[in-house]
């Protein structure tokens, strides 16, 4: 609950309860997305009116006739409404002719929507069609809708991608014979999320190997043998007994340990094929192994020493119990009087544990240390317990606290589903900071966010996992129609290395090489296994989780001039906020390499969108990231940017990514253009150091505007890969510019 | 969702003179006024009136708004708060007492008796017959999330007035909610 509502009825829990009920049940309603955009219209020709500057009121131009025919056609259609552009009739009544797009002059346009430009009369559908043309090219059908043109992207707009959608003046044409006096221009740029991520093809997908029916809150846990632990799932008629020493219920504890070969009796209603209540359960190759109690959470030691569980005590507290990692020898090392919501080893022999509002450590003699009371509820521990999440308060994204400093600093965009790396140096969460959802990771010790590149933009994202090191992550992916599918891609690039069925929660082995999930079905709640085959971590070169963020905060921060952020990113003498183009609309990543000092290189390009009266800008900017050593930040250590200058026609590199995967080495350069597949193949050289020529197999996903040049397996050393000027969009427009750069292959 | 405070401030300065900008703050902002003034009056009709009538208030003053250490939002939050005040004039507010006594059980744990939505929504709706004071002040906290400097900053009080009409509201609530004992009137 909100810290000041905590702290105002401290003394008096009725009413503190009573809080608490008000803001479980508080209305959320829905408003009519119709009147939001009618509203939002009538706020911008408003705006228009009477914010801009005098000379461009004569250009929009807005009469009364735009009011009475938009009465007409409003009230049907929902029309966020912008003026274009005018043109005028050669009727001799000179009525004014207006068309409006919805999304002119937006800049976070999703990359789902569709074009929409609507005219006041009736048009010469084949004329209008014609004359369309969209900067940067893009394949697509139109329809019509009354009088509202419909332009529909064939392959979805790519995302952070500024555009400019034009009608020829000669193709505006009323079906009166009305023309128009100027052409029609429609600028807006896509919402700054990440381009879609290239795709291996073809993937591989994750076999589930069933271990047995779990409750669906159950978690997963991997022993130090490779093998999973349920805290709550069903232990078959046939579980193994415990070892001699975990006959006995651990000393203290309310709850019955079993005694023979039976699972403790059923309780309450279990699956089919469960027979029991559930129990903490391991679940090895032969046979499944009843640990303990029911627990809400659990760990090994580091070494695996031992096995901690946090279990009910049935007075709505939690007891810890500590056991050989077998289950044998338990014993409670407390009694918390409230709810243990997180626990993990900071060492072999110390626990740090969390209740919503305190975290402490207890070593294994039972003896206790207070560490900290933090200003939030706490919700998730980093292993290790150096770093803890604090859940959302007061209208704020949640917070990353560092537990031995107390510093917090917020998460941008984060509710729940909040996870750590299983060597606790990197955080992932599902960011709600935009309109769509959006997968960001940060190293714990530097504030650098970064978004994942996911297939699906728009999709909802749940069931976070990240590998040991924070170079993988495992995330659930369901789109508005078609199926949930839980996705494994590499990161920073967010590559997909393999995909499975949905699942509801998700854990990495830590070697990386599995992945412990829950599925549901009509059935209930399965734990399952799954090994990433076609999956080699480690041995793609991978840049540094650290340096891959704060690359991705610095250009985020250039973006939307925030010159603290610059700062706290750039050493001492790089004066990256004066260096920045201003009033720039976006940016992105086109490549990031790592040099042979360890440093680590960036090309970026930085974007000021279209307008009404000017085309898109770009600066190119390279920049260079260091790190003082091991688990220390990456800052920029030296920049470069060239002037603002207008970006050339044609298609544009926009993201090169590279990966080892089960059928060789494969490289992706991805495009903002839908490109024509004919010129693909024959466009692209691979070049080893000693200045051998390659032959990859190259293909080309339209979905995603993304070149695959594949290399067989035993392809390795640095490789340089170029794009020549034969390649084509669909407009038969060549590349903007040729373009080379440097992949290793290891 | 708040805006990084940097780029907030400079995004009000652009909407001083640019109609994207404003329409950029509309649909940042848009979402929470509508929540807000929708939980005050509890008509979608009325409510579109009023968000309609506090965007429309900010354009036309946004030239005057100057940055005061709190978030925008706040700006928009008194704006709302007069408009909803001028609708209540304009209107005599429907009473929901009804619907607040009709979840009020004293046998039941006041837990259990949230069991549906429609049934929240009538816990919910025990706040709309507190003193008008103890309703905005209890709305802003509970339903918006706001923190007690910026819902004194909105209604013009100290920090421990509002805490104190909270204090009360709550103990409006819950004596509506267990129709134990008459509404304790605003101080």
């Amino acid at each position: 609950m909100d810290p000041e509502l905590e702290d105002l009825f401290r003394d008096d829990p009725e009413l503190r309860e009573t809080a608490r009920l008000l803001l479980a049940v508080r209305p959320d309603p829905e408003p009519d997305p119709y009147f939001r955009n009618r509203l939002r219209a009538r706020l911008v020709t408003e705006a228009q009116r009477s914010l801009r500057p005098r000379g461009l009121r004569s250009w929009l131009r807005i009469g009364p006739g735009y009011l009475a025919w938009g009465g007409a056609t409003l009230g049907t259609v929902a029309i966020a409404a912008t003026a274009v552009a005018l043109f005028g009739t050669r009727v001799v009544d000179h009525q004014t002719v207006t068309a409006y797009s919805t999304i002119a002059a937006r800049h976070s346009v999703s990359p789902s929507d569709v074009i929409t430009v609507a005219f006041n009369q009736p048009m010469n559908h084949t004329a209008v069609e014609a004359g369309l043309h969209i900067e940067p090219a893009t394949q697509v059908t139109t329809s019509w809708r009354g009088n509202e043109l419909v332009i529909t992207p064939l392959h979805h707009l790519a995302g952070n991608t500024p555009y400019t959608v034009t009608i020829a003046k000669p193709a505006l044409v009323a079906s009166s014979g009305a023309t128009a006096a100027k052409q029609l221009q429609i600028s807006f740029g896509t919402a700054p999320t990440p381009p879609p991520a290239p795709v291996t093809s073809p993937l591989p997908t994750l076999q589930l190997n069933d271990l047995g029916p779990v409750l669906g809150d159950s978690s997963l846990l991997f022993a130090p043998d490779g093998s999973v632990v349920s805290t709550a799932g069903y232990p078959p008629a046939t579980t193994s007994t415990p070892g001699p020493g975990a006959t006995a219920a651990p000393s203290g504890s309310p709850t019955s340990s079993p005694t023979g070969t039976a699972a403790p009796p059923s309780t309450s209603p279990s699956p089919a094929g469960a027979t029991s209540s559930p129990a903490l359960l391991h679940y090895a190759s032969s046979a499944v192994t009843y640990l303990g109690p029911a627990a809400t959470t659990a760990a090994f030691a580091p070494g695996g020493g031992s096995l901690a569980a946090v279990v009910s005590d049935a007075n709505g507290g939690s007891k810890i119990v500590a056991s050989q990692p077998d289950g044998t020898k338990p014993h409670v090392l407390l009694d918390s009087a409230a709810p243990i919501v997180a626990l993990t080893w900071a060492t072999g022999d110390r626990i740090v544990y969390a209740t919503s509002s305190t975290i402490a450590s207890v070593d294994l003699s039972g003896s206790r240390s207070l560490i900290t009371t933090p200003s939030g509820n706490v919700t998730e521990l980093a292993p290790g317990g150096g770093f803890a999440y604090l859940a959302p308060s007061a209208g704020q994204p949640g917070l990353l606290l560092d537990v031995n400093t107390g510093a917090t600093r917020a998460l941008r965009g984060a509710t729940s589903g909040v996870v750590f790396s299983g060597d606790g140096a990197t955080i992932a969460w599902v960011s709600s900071a935009s309109s769509q959802p959006a997968i960001v990771t940060e190293p714990v010790a530097q504030d650098a966010a970064a978004s994942v590149s996911t297939q699906k933009p728009g999709a909802s994202i749940g069931s976070l996992a990240l590998n040991h090191n924070g170079t993988e992550i495992a995330y659930s992916l369901t789109p508005g129609s078609g199926a949930a599918q839980l996705v494994v891609a590499q990161l920073p690039s967010g590559t997909p290395v393999a995909t499975g069925p949905a699942t509801s929660y998700a854990t990495f082995s830590a070697k990386g090489d599995a992945l412990a999930v829950l599925t549901q079905s009509a059935a209930g709640f399965e734990a399952e296994l799954a090994s990433i085959t076609g999956s080699t971590p480690g041995t793609t070169p991978t840049i540094p989780a650290a340096a891959s963020s704060a690359v991705g905060a610095f250009v985020d921060a250039q973006a939307r001039g925030d010159a603290q952020t610059l700062a706290a990113l750039s050493s001492n003498g790089v004066a990256a906020a004066a260096s920045t183009p201003s009033g720039l609309s976006r940016s992105y990543i086109v490549d990031t390499v790592v040099q042979s000092d360890g440093s680590v290189l960036a090309s970026v390009e930085l974007i000021v969108d279209p307008t009404a009266t000017g085309a898109a800008r770009v600066a190119d900017e390279t920049l260079t990231l260091s790190s003082s050593g091991a688990g220390q930040p990456y800052l920029v250590t030296a920049l470069t940017i060239t002037p603002l200058h207008h970006e050339s026609l044609g298609p544009h590199v926009v993201n090169v990514g590279s990966t080892r995967s089960h059928t060789g080495f494969l490289v992706q350069i991805s495009f903002d253009s839908d490109l024509n597949p004919l010129t693909v193949p024959g466009a692209f050289t691979v070049v080893t150091a000693d200045g051998t020529q390659l032959t990859p197999t190259i293909s080309y996903n339209p979905d995603t505007r993304t070149a695959v040049i594949a290399l067989p397996a035993g392809t390795s050393g640095r490789l340089t890969v170029s794009v020549g000027s034969a390649l084509r969009d669909v407009n038969g427009q060549p590349i903007a510019s040729t373009f080379s750069t440097g992949v290793v292959a290891c | 969702m708040t805006l990084p405070r940097a780029y907030e401030d400079q995004l009000v300065e652009r909407a001083k003179q640019d109609a994207d900008a404003f329409g950029e703050l509309y649909d940042h902002y848009f979402g929470q006024i509508y929540r807000f003034v929708y939980s005050r009056l509890h008509e979608q009709d009325a409510a579109e009136d009023v968000t309609s009538e506090v965007f429309f208030k900010a354009l036309r003053a946004i030239g005057r708004y100057k940055p005061s250490g709190h978030p925008f939002s706040a700006w928009l939050y008194q704006i709302s708060v007069n408009a909803i005040n001028d609708h209540y004039r304009s209107r005599r507010p429907v009473s929901s007492l009804d619907a607040a006594i009709a979840v009020a059980d004293p046998q039941r744990p006041v837990a259990e008796r949230v069991v549906d939505s429609a049934e929240a929504a009538r816990v919910w709706a025990a706040i709309d017959d507190l003193p008008a004071q103890q309703r905005m002040a209890m709305t802003l906290k509970l339903g918006e999330d706001l923190k007690l400097a910026q819902i004194g900053r909105i209604m013009g009080k100290s920090e421990g007035a509002i805490k104190l009409l909270i204090h009360r509201g709550m103990i409006g609530v819950r004596q509506r909610l267990n129709v134990t004992a008459p509404v304790q009137e605003e101080a």
